[in-house]
């Protein structure tokens, strides 16, 4: 009789978990996808705190949709100073999620939580492998609205945070017909064919190169190469710089909160990666990136 | 993490721990994980709530434990960062692997006995799931501990932020920027996250 329990709990307990694993990925998707559409169509606006290492700062952001045009403004509040704009900061730089993001995050439903006289639900993309930062959401279910947000690394360490302290919401009227509008993203000052002369001979899982640009050198500099990879999520530039160019003499590395910067040097080029990712995976990418002039 | 820590963690962050009782703390933080991110978590909600008062943020406690821990031999500067060892593919595994995969695979065992006992005994068990998700699935915190001290390889040499030239300064601003302008498409905060660098 014990035995035919056992049998039973266990067939129970694998086909609870052969269902719920798929379903709750598909509801965390989901609501990652309501968030990223949210931060667009949605007005809010509210007090939020932002962590990086042990620095705090705080701004005052509002964003609204008026007649399908994004508006928005956003203030950081000073200590001892006068307030001053930081106008290129925006929630609504998020896109909507891709598809090859799954292949190297894991989505999962988390608890509940409580942030700014709201409650949320915990979203998080777990890494596959160590090249990334697992990302924390905590998304209110109704509206979408992103109110925390972390990026923890591999030894469990919150790298930076993000969280509404007080916030306003109001859906507006046309939120619900239309789609989210494209990335606001700035046009690059030159937009040129992937290129062939700089080639990886492998990235890390998940990463594909998604642009190449050109970017006009300052005060008669020579123009400098930016290659931007992407897995879906997070995202690195390796800037190639001429020879010639300045450079900056040393190989370094430096990290501020999640974002890591790698300098190093290949075929005599002054090489510098930039990204939210952990500081193994610039220097994964730079050791693959090959000069094939 | 029992209470008498959380009430010692209390009592440090007010200010009001002695000293034997402040550098046992200390002691405690490097090797508890949970502790560290407690502290974190208190820290923060008592700068925002300074903060909503018109008080200053940020150049209390944090800085300050950052800065004792940083007289702690096993302590790294979180701004600095250690070029990572080249990894030996072909390297059989060693004990300290083995050990993890068996502690690993002892832990998934126990687990799966654990929900399996508690499905078939109708115990409440969504709030433990939920934990468990929210949790990061990297392997077992003292497994993955890093070396204590960053060593250099000798061909590349680590600076801090506030130790660069200006010229790498400026040319590391501007890739910064760039970076934020054209690339940061899928992180949330982009430009929070280059003023923060721009004012080390």
């Amino acid at each position: 009789m014990l035995t035919i329990k056992y049998t039973v709990s266990i067939a129970v307990l694998a086909g609870v978990l052969a269902w719920s694993t798929p379903s709750m990925a598909n509801e965390a998707g989901d609501l990652l996808a309501k968030m990223r559409s949210a931060v667009h169509t949605l007005d809010y606006s509210g007090t939020l705190v932002y962590s990086q290492g042990n620095e705090l700062s705080n701004y005052q952001i509002s964003h609204t949709l008026e007649n399908g045009t994004e508006k928005e403004s956003v203030v950081r509040l000073a200590q001892g100073a006068s307030a001053s704009d930081a106008e290129s900061f925006s929630l609504a730089k998020l896109q909507q999620v891709q598809p090859q993001m799954e292949a190297v995050y894991a989505l999962d439903l988390g608890g509940q939580e409580f942030v700014a006289n709201r409650n949320c639900q915990v979203v998080v993309a777990r890494p596959r492998d160590k090249m990334r930062y697992l990302q924390r959401y905590c998304i209110e279910p109704d509206t979408g609205m992103l109110l925390k947000y972390s990026l923890v690394d591999r030894s469990h360490n919150t790298v930076e945070q993000l969280m509404f302290t007080a916030l306003e919401i109001a859906v507006p009227a046309q939120a619900a017909l239309q789609p989210a509008p494209p990335v606001a993203n700035s046009t690059p000052s030159a937009a040129i064919p992937p290129a062939t002369d700089w080639v990886f001979a492998s990235l890390p899982a998940g990463f594909q190169q998604v642009q190449d640009l050109r970017q006009e050198g300052v005060n008669g500099q020579p123009p400098i190469r930016q290659l931007i990879l992407s897995d879906g999520m997070t995202s690195v530039s390796v800037f190639i710089a001429p020879p010639g160019a300045p450079s900056m003499l040393d190989s370094i590395g430096i990290s501020s909160g999640a974002m890591n910067i790698y300098a190093t040097e290949v075929a005599q080029h002054q090489v510098t990666l930039v990204g939210e990712v952990p500081a193994l995976t610039l220097q994964r990418i730079s050791e693959n990136l090959q000069y094939a002039r | 993490m029992n209470t008498s820590k959380e009430e010692f963690l209390s009592a440090f962050i007010d200010d009001e721990s002695g000293e034997f009782e402040r550098r046992r703390l200390l002691d405690e933080l490097k090797k508890d994980d949970a502790l560290g991110q407690t502290l974190s978590r208190y820290a923060f909600i008592g700068e925002t709530m300074r903060a909503s008062k018109g008080q200053p943020m940020g150049q209390g406690l944090l800085s300050r434990i950052q800065e004792e821990l940083a007289d702690e031999p096993a302590y790294a500067p979180d701004n600095v960062v250690a070029m990572p060892a080249r990894a030996n593919t072909t390297a059989a595994p060693s004990r300290v692997q083995a050990y993890r995969w068996f502690g690993m695979g002892m832990a998934a065992t126990v687990a799966a006995v654990a929900v399996g006992g508690l499905l078939f005994f109708n115990q409440p068990t969504a709030p433990d799931a939920q934990m468990a998700a929210a949790l990061p699935a990297t392997v077992p915190v003292n497994a993955a501990a890093p070396a204590p001290t960053m060593v250099a390889d000798a061909d590349t040499r680590i600076q801090q932020v506030g130790r660069v030239d200006p010229q790498t300064r400026d040319i590391l601003k501007q890739y910064v920027a760039q970076h934020v302008k054209y690339a940061s498409t899928t992180v949330i905060a982009p430009s929070i996250r280059a003023a923060s660098y721009a004012n080390d």
